[in-house]
């Protein structure tokens, strides 16, 4: 076999720490083919790179240059175009994980060449691999029916693609439909948004579910199996939305979170409802019954129980949007007494549906102030921006201005205008006050005393307002927003394949950029359906080995694995996390790409007296390329091996890790937060094994941490590598 | 369409009855429907539960009858206080016809052990029980008084159950919280020897010049437990094991005595005894005491101490309501909180 290995200069990057020349000279040694390139991924790089391979005939390459995370799929595609196999490629991670991280000396010339070395070694032991293509069932769900949703929803029943659209609330429309102007054009949010949702209501390729919620999916891309709950409206279909007989009898107002307003127990969201069937609310309704009386069509019925039912869906997209940040948290701002509301509650009050008029609660000009990053840019609660609180506060303090010669002032932390500068000029120039402070209220009587230290001026000063609008941030629904594979390149794919996310979901984002993504990610679905492929690093089974205990079927978190006589593996439904390959006790499943010869290649290759890290592809790795980014300094005798998921190392590997270096990390994501959910499993592992060695218990440890926690993983490897030296 | 909602409010004495009449025209035909919420002040034990379920915050409340009045002008006829009154004090019907609450205080169940004494019948706080029919000797036998006889009580087959008394005069109970002893009174008995058959345990033996005929008397006569209020009073007393009480409301009764001794002025004070339905409270010995087995968590006591020695937590309140308002009331009633708007300011905008 015949191996090619080509090290990237990366100007300075690389060859500026360690001598490139002797890594390639190394490689030679090893007998492989080397050369030395300015930048491998540049065009001239690659066309080198594909030059070598024919001409000298090279069954497999490593490039030594960056992080496999940056250009593994580059090389690949070069690759493929060379007529090599793609899997045939390894990478040696000299930048990131090496050069990035270490001063330049003797200790990081040697990690170069060992990381080279340790890439050869693999490769020795590829194979060559095929991505298969994926049968995707052509229809869709879409969950949440915001603006988001809707986009998603039309763009891929236009591509003729059934869609199944599913929102928590009785109305399609989102946030959305609750506001009032939106910018930069203060056209009226519900008058832009309504016909998009009549347009979903009526598309013959799209069925909607409004009252409902996906409570499980299983399955594996291109396959999943959903089950939706429909809750009961306790109104059927007879209701012709004439709402005021009902609600006018009904005797219990209260107020509704989501609408930042008050309601009866039966209610329309709003006048524009999609569709327009009332709904009932078992949490606020006394079952008085008065309703049923009322209602002329008689299309109120209690007996009404949750209906569930099952769906299969090729793709789904994932449009929940957000929750609001909840202002109580911030007691200071003192949320709940008189005067003191939020900017949807705003909204609300400025809105032309709203029984309630900002006119009728705040008379003669009032005084109004903005408090800005109210739960957003906060190190006590949530550190993103909400992106859109700047300019909807803008956006309102015009319109507050404008309708009512109000005095307004908006006191922030930093204005974010992105796009929107001239709208923002324009309020300063009508009067706007804008006060760099974020105020505290002292005081709630008549009128609310707002104490703040403006820190342009540098003095403490108290004011006395009218109404304080508190810009409260954004959330995801359950807390977090949605991760994606990539925040720039991949931005609404989610780390499940055949899972994609649209608008709010995956972070703050206003209304044009959720119709981006929206748009984006209808087009991936497209893509998706069209011409989905698997990667082969799929489990699989070696029948002669197998003894079909079953240990693999009762492990596996994707339950891809059915024993019979004898195991056998679903390709499509494993999402190759690698647990099966380390537990099978008799070595019958291995797995592509990560397979047990491969990896046990790589560990030979590391020299004696050095600390060997698996670090999962997800967090760990990242983690570790972030540091190299940040340029987070760490001792040289770390090795790190890439796996797939915590749980692909087996006891065997780390035994095998311990014998050939002084101490051994796996580093996986944080417990709970596996992308497969099972490296508590691979925790449970180590600290059986830490007991078992007992003494030298010590050299073995777990880093659990997120892929954006550099410092983390580099302070624990740090004291790990102290307590091994010691 | 609604034409018309009147709302009429009756309080004659310490009870009140609340009407609401809605008229709305449906397919041009004028219809009526009324509504009615008639409270009993005397059942009511002041427990506030009423206060609490109520979703609009229409009932507040007082140390003293009446322990509730009801605004009936924000009142929304719902009648959710009378389905979680534990003691049947608040009715509420819908043209006429009572509406079945939707907790069901389950209450005292009669067993098959139950002898036909009348026990539970003269101590029962609550006047829950009814024996139908009481049957009395003039009912069935006409007395010739002056003849010769002896009546003899085996006091120690007697359970002081008081049945015989109940059934004539001749028999006279010694009540001194429950019955202590059996009188007999020779002018007014007759020596018939009916009382013999009344008796459950055989305890009384008649020897006389002639005898009646027996009449084959129900020994088990049929009880009839209305108004229970949980107490568990005829449980424990009954002398048969004749009764089983479901205590619905679970609970917790907390006194503090050490502060109690010190502050507590129970012989001018009697709030918690005398609100205390189940008479849980009680004075021996000149001191207050309390009889935890009788304590149905009404928190009654709790409310009118006025120097707040005692503390009661409901736990639960046996009932599993499909509608999540009901759940809601049940736990409002549990913590005490009231049915609160939020953000309530905002609506002085509404106009």
């Amino acid at each position: 076999m015949k191996i090619g290995v080509f090290v990237c200069k990366c100007g300075v990057n690389i060859a500026g720490v360690v001598d490139v020349e002797k890594i390639a000279e190394v490689a030679r040694n090893e007998g492989c083919f080397s050369e030395v390139l300015d930048y491998a991924c540049s065009k001239a790089g690659q066309d080198e790179i594909a030059k070598k391979i024919k001409e000298e005939k090279l069954d497999a390459i490593v490039i030594a240059a960056c992080t496999p995370k940056l250009h593994e799929s580059t090389f690949r595609k070069l690759a493929e175009k060379s007529g090599l196999n793609p899997y045939r490629v390894v990478m040696a991670n000299i930048r990131e994980q090496c050069t990035w991280v270490h001063d330049k000396n003797k200790e990081t010339q040697e990690k170069a060449e060992e990381l080279t070395l340790m890439a050869i070694n693999r490769v020795r032991k590829s194979k060559n691999l095929k991505k298969s293509k994926l049968r995707v069932k052509r229809k869709v769900l879409v969950i949440g029916g915001g603006v988001a949703g809707i986009e998603t929803s039309l763009l891929l029943a236009n591509s003729g693609i059934d869609v199944v659209l599913v929102e928590k609330q009785p109305s399609i429309g989102g946030h959305m439909a609750l506001l009032n102007e939106i910018f930069p054009n203060n056209d009226c949010s519900i008058c832009v948004l309504s016909p998009k949702m009549s347009e979903v209501w009526e598309n013959e390729k799209i069925s909607v579910y409004t009252n409902s919620e996906v409570t499980s999916i299983s399955g594996y891309a291109g396959n999943f199996k959903v089950k939706i709950k429909v809750n009961p409206r306790y109104v059927n279909e007879e209701c012709k939305g004439c709402i005021e007989d009902c609600s006018s009898i009904c005797p219990i107002t209260v107020y509704d979170e989501f609408l930042g307003t008050f309601r009866k127990a039966i209610y329309l969201p709003f006048p524009q409802s999609t569709p327009l069937y009332a709904k009932i609310d078992s949490e606020s309704c006394i079952r008085c019954d008065m309703c049923i009386k009322a209602c002329e069509p008689k299309a109120i019925d209690f007996s009404q129980k949750p209906e569930f039912f099952e769906l299969d869906v090729g793709a789904i997209v994932i449009a929940t949007g957000y929750s609001l940040f909840n202002p109580k948290l911030k007691p200071e701002f003192r949320f709940g007494e008189k005067g003191v509301i939020t900017l949807l509650e705003l909204e609300r009050l400025l809105s032309p549906s709203s029984k309630i008029k900002f006119e009728d609660l705040f008379k003669n000009s009032p005084k109004v102030a903005f408090i800005q990053c109210v739960g957003s840019r906060d190190l006590s609660t949530n550190k993103h921006c909400s992106v859109v609180c700047c300019m909807a506060s803008i956006k309102n303090a015009v319109i507050l201005k404008r309708r009512y010669n109000a005095n307004v002032t908006i006191f922030y932390t930093d204005i974010r205008a992105c796009g929107y500068e001239e709208y923002y000029r324009k309020a300063m120039e009508i009067g706007v006050k804008f006060i760099r402070a974020k105020p505290v209220v002292e005081e709630v009587k008549d009128r609310v005393v707002l104490k703040y230290e403006d820190t342009l001026l540098g003095r403490v000063l108290k004011e006395e307002f009218d109404l304080v609008v508190l810009a409260v941030g954004m959330m995801g629904v359950d807390g977090e927003f949605v991760e994606v594979v990539h925040p720039k390149l991949k931005p609404v794919e989610s780390l499940s394949p055949g899972i994609f996310v649209a608008g709010c979901a995956s972070g703050p984002k206003d209304i044009r950029d959720s119709i981006n993504s929206a748009g984006l990610a209808a087009a991936k679905v497209f893509e998706f359906m069209e011409c989905a492929e698997l990667e082969p690093y799929n489990a699989f089974v070696l029948p002669e080995l197998c003894v079909g205990c079953k240990v693999c079927e009762r492990a596996c978190p994707s339950n891809a694995i059915k024993v019979s006589d004898k195991a056998e593996i679903v390709k499509e439904a494993c999402r190759m996390c690698g647990l099966c390959v380390s537990l099978c006790p008799n070595n019958a499943i291995d797995q592509g790409f990560y397979s047990n010869e491969e990896l046990f290649a790589e560990i030979s290759a590391v020299s004696p007296g050095k600390v060997i890290v698996f670090a999962c592809n997800y967090c760990a790795y990242s983690a570790l390329d972030l540091a190299g980014a940040l340029r987070l300094k760490y001792n040289e005798c770390v090795r790190v091996i890439r796996i797939p998921c915590s749980v692909r190392v087996s006891s065997k590997m780390i035994v095998e890790a311990m014998k050939k270096s002084k101490g051994v990390v796996l580093a996986g994501c944080r417990i709970g937060e596996c992308h497969f959910g099972v490296n508590e499993y691979a925790k449970e592992r180590l600290e059986k094994l830490r007991s078992n060695l007992g003494k030298e218990g010590f050299r073995l440890k777990g880093i659990w941490c997120s892929a954006n926690e550099a410092e983390k993983i580099v302070k624990e490897i740090e004291e790990f590598v102290k307590i091994v030296n010691s | 369409m609604i034409e018309e909602i009147e709302k009429i409010a009756d309080v004659s004495d310490s009870n009140f009855i609340f009407k609401q009449n809605i008229f709305w025209s449906l397919e041009g035909e004028r219809k009526k429907e009324s509504r009615e919420i008639v409270y009993y002040s005397n059942k009511c034990s002041g427990c506030r539960f009423c206060v609490y379920a109520c979703p609009v915050n229409a009932i507040s409340s007082y140390s003293e009858q009446p322990f509730i009045l009801i605004d009936h002008t924000i009142c929304c006829f719902c009648g959710i206080c009378s389905s979680l009154c534990p003691d049947r004090a608040i009715e509420f019907r819908i043209d006429g016809v009572k509406k079945e609450p939707f907790v069901v205080y389950k209450g005292a169940e009669k067993l098959e052990s139950c002898a036909g004494c009348a026990v539970c019948y003269t101590i029962c706080p609550a006047n829950a029980v009814k024996i139908k029919p009481i049957l009395k000797i003039d009912d069935i036998h006409e007395r010739e008084f002056g003849k010769n006889g002896t009546l003899r009580i085996d006091l120690e087959k007697c359970k002081k159950c008081g049945r015989c008394t109940l059934f004539c005069d001749a028999l006279v109970a010694v009540v001194d919280e429950g019955i202590v002893n059996i009188l007999f009174n020779e002018d007014r008995c007759d020596y018939c020897g009916l009382c013999e058959e009344v008796c459950p345990n055989k305890a009384i033996e008649v020897v006389s010049e002639y005898k009646v005929e027996k009449v084959g008397i129900k020994k088990v006569v049929d009880i009839e437990i209305e108004n229970c209020i949980e107490c568990g009073l005829c449980e424990i007393s009954c002398p048969y094991d004749g009764v089983k009480v479901h205590k619905s409301i679970e609970g917790e009764i907390k006194v503090n005595w050490r502060r109690l001794e010190k502050y507590c002025d129970w012989e001018s004070c009697r709030m918690c005894i005398n609100i205390c339905k189940s008479k849980a409270w009680y004075v021996e010995e000149g001191k207050l005491k309390l009889k935890t087995e009788l304590c149905r968590f009404c928190r009654a006591c709790m409310y009118v101490c006025p120097e707040k020695l005692i503390e009661v937590k409901v736990k639960s309140i046996n009932c599993t309501p499909e509608w999540s308002s009901y759940k809601l009331a049940i736990n409002r009633v549990l913590n005490e909180k009231t049915a609160e708007l939020s953000r309530s300011w905002l609506l002085e905008g509404d106009e």
